[in-house]
């Protein structure tokens, strides 16, 4: 108990020292609606971060749709595909990335930010995964990763094409400092 | 009267055959013989799974449970090991928490061999070892069968084609004698499904607030360094996988999918008020992949072919020269269980369940396992 609330305390100063590359990263504002792209279980991980930070107004529904996101600010999509998750869901592949596609279109269009997350690792780099990836983050205003999942610089690669601000955190557990960052 | 000589010929048939079916009986017997468990100073009390339906008593399937009840009140959590007997850091794992374990507050109740059926039998074709055996610190060898995933078939036969569960889910007819496709179980059912029901019932009457389910599985499969979480587990999980994640324990989070009936991590969770986890490692030895299958490969993972099929990027679980020891799996397991129990313990402070003297992750991983074992 106490070995993990060092390591917490550890973790959240060091993880100040992370430097994005790249696109500065936007500033981002609540309330926050977490969902997933894939259905792995990446976003109940995020919630956790999420619980774990300074921002309270946050939501999470794993399978909220186009229409179900007026008046938020930013929209956190945490991508990797599962097929347990998809099963669980009741949705198939095809359907998942439909819903996801509008789901950030209708974000755009009102306004809101757009953030892309993998916070589960190598383990979450499969031909579907990185189909969501591949799909999803050029539409994205962020993308924060594990560095875990960069190891072929996939991500670091996708994110300088299209101009997207990229932030690696060496653990998920990081994630919770960088919220803190960016969220004003 | 003429005198009855037998003909020698057939005399030494008779011989012959009785050597032939002496050997296979007398190994057959030995598999029935249960592992000696020497519960460390934790344990407070020993029942069997039939004290939780009567009708396993005397049968192959009942099983010794542990319990460990610490000194000042809190919450419970069961521990199930050797649902599928041919894992053997599937029941090594809760092994190390009856003979190591103490409850300071709450309790836990271990099933080290749940499917007592499928302990008495190995995997048929497999040519797997009948058991495998570690040194303890006094130089003392502990012997521990290798059973097979499914219930003997002496037990219940004969298979149908078709498993159709209770859902409607259709399986393969064998997978009948599979515990974790057994689940809720059924009192007046096939055996397997007699201990998934004595299952339900000690999570039920116990009131198990958590428990988990200890498995292995071969490093080529999606699910594996895994931890499966019911929907009401899932953020728990969430937390305990970013700590493994963070101590570089590679791990991945799946949710149960509602639509796999029988499964303990599906069926726990509906049918009672417990937290369900099941937890999987990756062993080469459950593989098919895998070369020689011996005890070694048992206790130190190492498998030239699993090794050739890394460099080839086809598994899913970091794999090298170090192989994937039994020591590291169960590390896993146990490692998995603590921060299970102390993430619990932040959120549910009035029910907290207080642990100790289990080995960490560093002490055990890599290094001699038999020096956790009485
Ligand atoms: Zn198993």
């Amino acid at each position: 108990m106490k070995k993990r609330v060092f390591l917490l305390a550890f973790t959240l100063v060091f993880a100040i020292l992370v430097i994005a590359n790249g696109p500065a990263v936007p500033k981002l504002a609540e309330p926050v609606m977490i969902t997933t792209a894939g259905q792995s279980a990446g976003a109940a991980m995020m919630k956790v971060l999420f619980t774990k930070s300074n921002i309270k107004d946050f939501v999470f529904e794993k399978l909220v749709t186009a229409d179900e996101i007026e008046g938020y600010e930013t929209l956190v999509i945490v991508a990797g595909a599962s097929s347990k998750g998809l099963g669980a869901a009741g949705i198939d592949f095809d359907g998942e990335t439909q819903r996801v596609t509008a789901l950030i279109e209708a974000a755009k269009k009102q306004g809101m930010k757009v953030v892309v997350a993998q916070i589960e690792g190598a383990a979450r780099r499969g031909t579907s995964s990185d189909q969501l990836f591949s799909l999803f983050v050029p539409m994205s205003d962020w993308v924060i990763i594990v560095r875990d999942a960069d190891s072929d610089g996939f991500f670091t690669n996708l994110c300088e094409e299209h101009g997207i601000p990229l932030t690696i955190v060496e653990k998920s557990i990081e994630v919770s400092a960088q919220l803190n960052a960016v969220f004003e | 009267m003429k005198k009855t000589c037998p003909n020698p010929a057939f005399l030494g048939f008779l011989i012959a055959t009785a050597i032939l079916v002496a050997i296979p009986g007398l190994s057959y017997v030995k598999q029935r013989a249960p592992e000696t468990i020497i519960p460390g100073p934790g344990v407070t009390r020993r029942g069997s799974l039939s004290d939780y339906l009567p009708a396993l008593k005397g049968t192959s399937a009942d099983t010794p449970v542990f319990y460990l009840e610490g000194k000042e009140p809190g919450g419970t959590v069961l521990l199930v090991g050797g649902a599928h007997p041919n894992e053997p850091a599937g029941f090594i794992a809760p092994l190390i928490v009856v003979e190591r374990g103490v409850a300071q507050k709450g309790r836990v109740i271990v099933v080290p061999y749940a499917n007592g059926s499928a302990i008495s039998h190995t995997e048929p074709l497999e040519g797997s070892p009948a058991s495998f055996s570690l040194k303890n610190k006094a130089g003392e060898t502990r012997v521990f069968r290798v059973g097979s995933r499914l219930s003997n078939p002496l037990d219940q036969w004969p298979d149908p084609a078709l498993y159709v569960n209770e859902k409607g889910q259709v399986l393969s007819g064998s997978e009948m004698r599979n515990l974790n496709r057994a689940f809720p179980g059924k009192a007046d059912g096939s055996i397997t499904e007699q201990i998934a029901y004595a299952i339900m019932e000690i999570i039920r009457r116990e009131k198990a607030d958590i428990s988990i389910d200890f498995h292995e599985a071969s490093p080529e499969y999606t699910t594996v360094n895994a931890i499966v979480a019911h929907e009401k587990s899932l953020e728990l999980a969430a937390e305990v996988a970013m700590y493994l994640e963070f101590d570089d324990i590679p791990i991945t989070l799946e949710q149960s999918p509602k639509n796999l009936n029988g499964l303990s991590h599906r069926e726990w969770g509906d049918y009672s008020d417990t937290l369900p986890f099941l937890f999987e490692a990756a062993n080469p030895f459950m593989g098919r992949l895998r070369g020689k299958t011996d005890e070694t490969l048992i206790i130190e993972g190492k498998d030239p072919y699993y090794l050739a099929a890394a460099k080839a990027k086809r598994l899913n679980v970091p794999y090298d020269e170090k192989g994937l020891p039994l020591s590291y799996r169960v590390a896993r397991h146990i490692t998995a269980f603590r921060y299970v129990l102390d993430t619990y313990n932040t959120y549910y402070e009035e029910k907290a369940i207080i642990v100790t003297d289990l080995p960490e992750y560093e002490e055990m991983a890599y290094r001699n396992l038999g020096d956790f074992l009485n």
